[in-house]
Parts: C-alpha cells; structure tokens; sequence
C-alpha cells in the first residue's frame, strides 16, 4: 500500500491537543440505511444531551484546541438547537461542518444555517436513482435529496457529496460521479462501507467482490483526471481488500473525539462496541481531563499495548495496529491486530468473507433494516 | 495548467478558512476534512489573499512588511502550490 514508510516515531512523546470534535447530536434519522455505522441499539430522544450541555462542551473544546466540529446523527437537523450550537461555533472560530441527509432541509432552515455561520454542508446520497436509493434507505427519498441538493448549490455553500459505497452501488459509479457534479457539489466522497453496527449486520448484503471494487476504482482514478483540479473526489479505502489496516482515526485519541446523543466520549465513532472499556460521560467528567488523563483514551496510545505481530512491526507507528473497534468486533479482543492485516493470525475471517461476495445469489433476501419503535 | 499570472487576484478558496489558534500558538487553514499547519511565511501571503489584491500588489505588501527583496519566485511558486492544494482559487 502506498504512503506506509518503513520509519519509526513515537508519537508518546506527549499527549498532543485534539483537532477535530464529531458531534452526534441524535441517533434519529428519517433514514435506515443499510450500512448505518451507529451501534445496533441507540440512544434514545430523552437520553439526549440538552442545548445548554452542548453549548457548554462547545466551550471547552474550544479551550481543548478544537478547530473542527462535524455535526452529525442520525439526522442533526431533527435538533431545533442546531443553529444556535453553529453560532457558538463561530463565535468561538471553529470551522463548522453540517453532515446530514438533507430530509427537513427547507429554504427557511437553510438561510437560518447559512446566518448562523455553517462553513460547509456534508450531503448524504445512497444511489444514482430513486429505486435503489429506497432499498438502501427504507424511504421514499431521492426526489427530495435532489431538490435539496438544488437549494444547496443554489445558495452558494460550500458543499460536499458523501455516498457509502457497497455491493448495491458500486458497479453504478459512473453514473454517480455525473450526477454528484450536476448536482453541483465542490467535492465528492466516495466513501466504500466500513463494517460496524448495523453496517456489520448487513455485511452479507454489503460487501462487494474483488471485481466490483478494481472496476469501480478504475473509473473513479479516470474521472479524477478528467476532473483535475475542478473537483475534488476523494476515495475512501476498502479496507477488506487492503493487504495492511488504516491508522483508524489517525490513531486512538491523537487526532479527535467523537460525543454520541447521550453525551458518551469516544475516541472513534464505532468504539462504544468494545464492552471492555468503560467510556466517561461529558456530564460527569470535563473533556479536558477525559482526553489527557481518562483511562478510556490512554488505553491504546502509544504501543505498550501491543502483541505479536504490532509489537515488532515497522509499521506500527503509521496504523497504530488498525482499527481497534474491528479487532474487537472481529476477533473479540480490541488489543488484537486489526484483523484486515495480513499478519493477523484473524485473517482467514476476512477473506472468508470476501469469498463469499462470488456466490452468492438474491442478496436482497438478506437485507435488515433497524427495527424502530 | 494554466500558469498563474501577476495580475491575477487570489482568494482564500472558500472551502477554507484561515485560523490563529490560540492552544497551540500556530496559524492554520481549515479544510472540510483537513487541517493544515501553516508557517509564517504560508501565513503572511495567505492573510493577503482577499480576492481584492492583484499577486503583484501582494509581492509588494510582504516586501514592504518584512523588509525583503527578489521573493517574486517564492510567492510565485506558493501561490501555485496553494492553487493546487485547493487552499486559494484564482
């Protein structure tokens, strides 16, 4: 793989401030994606976090030396408060980045996000099409995806187009591409399925062959250079198909923090699976100390963490191991390998997955979409 | 590519946006998924950036400011760099 370099740093050299603050503000979401990677069971409304709790972890991660705050869910727009928790973060000069479905994105809310101070808006898309997009999201979206996405380019924001990649979509991509740039996005991601929660529970359904992932990479690779510097698309690994683990996160608590709905701080979205670790609250400890000092956060720094084969490894400093959540989700034990590696003894779980995306048929018959009360 | 001209007028992209932070005591510009750390020199020549000053006119600024000469190329060169890094448009 590319940009792994052979040289050893040891970032324990100091706790260093985090970048960038995911908040997830709720777990409702008039979508239920296929490849949702919030946990199976989530939050529920009245476990939420208040405004005044929000406005107030604003404040201390601005003192943290927070510059970055994505506002996610579930669905951020579900929260009337949203504006008011964008005006403190530009009172404050954090960049602010909306990442939503676009469903409750009218004229009106949009010019109150725009007045607030939004810096950037993250639009999600499933497909090419209306049909497909209603096996993927369990709802009658698409027509309203495209007019939103029209009030967006219209107004002039800057704005990205996200679209999960997986089995369902991918031989699509083409089509994909065209329409994120006529739908007038500045950037565009192509992000392929990561398998955790209910991602992990569809996996079946989700996972693509070999073939689909080479011919889908080679159109993306031919329609960057078509693009050049006019657009920028960005491809997002599958990490299945992938000889060594991503540096999740950029690194267990090196780079940012992630608050769900009920106020639990994790440091990467998908980490409240490892029921080995027991995770602070922002309403009982300060996300100061939580980052510097929680046992949550210094478990996986550094590498005294590590077996065989992380503990030798020249690489261990540029993946950290991998993914900590995968390893727990897969193998059972969050201080394993990252079971995508190839030294991982957990390997043959991965390409027995994978072995199976050649035979099987009618995959739509597999599909679970969450049950919501 | 285009070759960037002297009388073009660049601007801070505005996917970005520039940021002192204060934790830290570095410059930086924010990207929607990156950060970037900028020295001081990134800094001063991006500050100029505003759509409203010509390259030329920001060569002049910043030999004014730090009482330098002949850093045409250099300014040249970053502005190009920058361009390409999506951090300006021109």
């Amino acid at each position: 793989m590319d940009g792994l370099q052979s040289k050893e740093k040891n970032p324990l050299s100091g706790i260093a401030p985090p970048y960038a603050l995911l908040a997830e503000l709720t777990h409702s979401c008039p979508l239920h994606c296929l490849y949702c990677s919030n946990p199976i069971n989530l939050v529920k409304k009245e476990k939420e976090l208040s405004t005044s709790h929000w406005l107030n972890i604003i404040e201390q991660a601005s003192d943290l030396g927070i510059m970055q705050m994505h506002f996610s869910g579930g669905e951020p727009l579900i929260r009337t408060d949203l504006e008011q928790l964008i005006n403190k973060t530009r009172d404050l000069n954090i960049y602010s980045n909306l990442i939503t479905s676009g469903i409750g994105l009218t004229q009106n809310r949009l010019s109150n996000l725009i007045t607030s101070g939004i810096n950037h808006i993250q639009l999600s898309i499933q497909s090419h099409e209306a049909v497909s997009t209603k096996v993927i999201t369990n709802s009658e979206c698409f027509q309203a995806k495209q007019s939103i996405a029209s009030l967006i380019k219209e107004s002039q924001l800057p704005f990205t187009i996200n679209i999960v990649l997986h089995a369902l979509n991918l031989d699509n991509i083409e089509e994909i591409i065209e329409m994120c740039i006529s739908w007038g996005a500045h950037r565009i991601e192509l992000a392929n399925t990561q398998y955790y929660g209910f991602a992990l529970a569809n996996q079946s359904v989700l996972l693509p062959n070999k073939l689909q992932i080479e011919k889908a990479f080679a159109i993306y690779q031919r329609k960057k250079q078509e693009y050049g510097n006019k657009i920028e698309i960005i491809w997002v690994i599958p990490d299945y198909f992938e000889e060594y683990p991503k540096p999740c996160m950029g690194g267990w608590g090196l780079i940012q923090l992630t608050i769900t709905p009920a106020g639990q701080v994790l440091p990467c979205p998908a980490a409240s699976i490892i029921s080995s670790i027991s995770f602070e609250n922002v309403r009982e400890k300060s996300l100061d100390w939580i980052w510097y000092e929680s046992s949550s956060f210094n478990i996986f720094r550094g590498d005294m963490w590590m077996k065989e084969p992380c503990k030798s490894c020249i690489y261990r400093f540029d993946d950290y191991g991998g993914c900590r959540c995968q390893a727990f989700a897969i193998t059972g034990s969050a201080s394993n390998t990252d079971p995508v590696c190839k030294y991982s003894p957990y390997r043959p779980l991965i390409d027995n997955a994978i072995s199976t995306t050649n035979s099987r048929e009618n995959i739509l018959a597999n599909i679970k979409y969450r049950n919501l009360d | 590519m285009q070759t960037t001209k002297s009388n073009s007028k660049p601007n801070i992209n505005k996917l970005a946006k520039l940021k002192y932070d204060e934790t830290r005591n570095l410059n930086f510009i924010l990207l929607p998924e990156k950060i970037v750390k900028l020295n001081g020199t990134a800094n001063a020549i991006l500050s100029l950036c505003d759509g409203t000053k010509t390259i030329s006119e920001i060569i002049e600024l910043l030999e004014k400011k730090f009482s330098v000469d002949a850093i045409e190329k250099d300014v040249m060169d970053f502005i190009s760099d920058a361009k390409n890094h999506g951090w300006i448009t021109i």
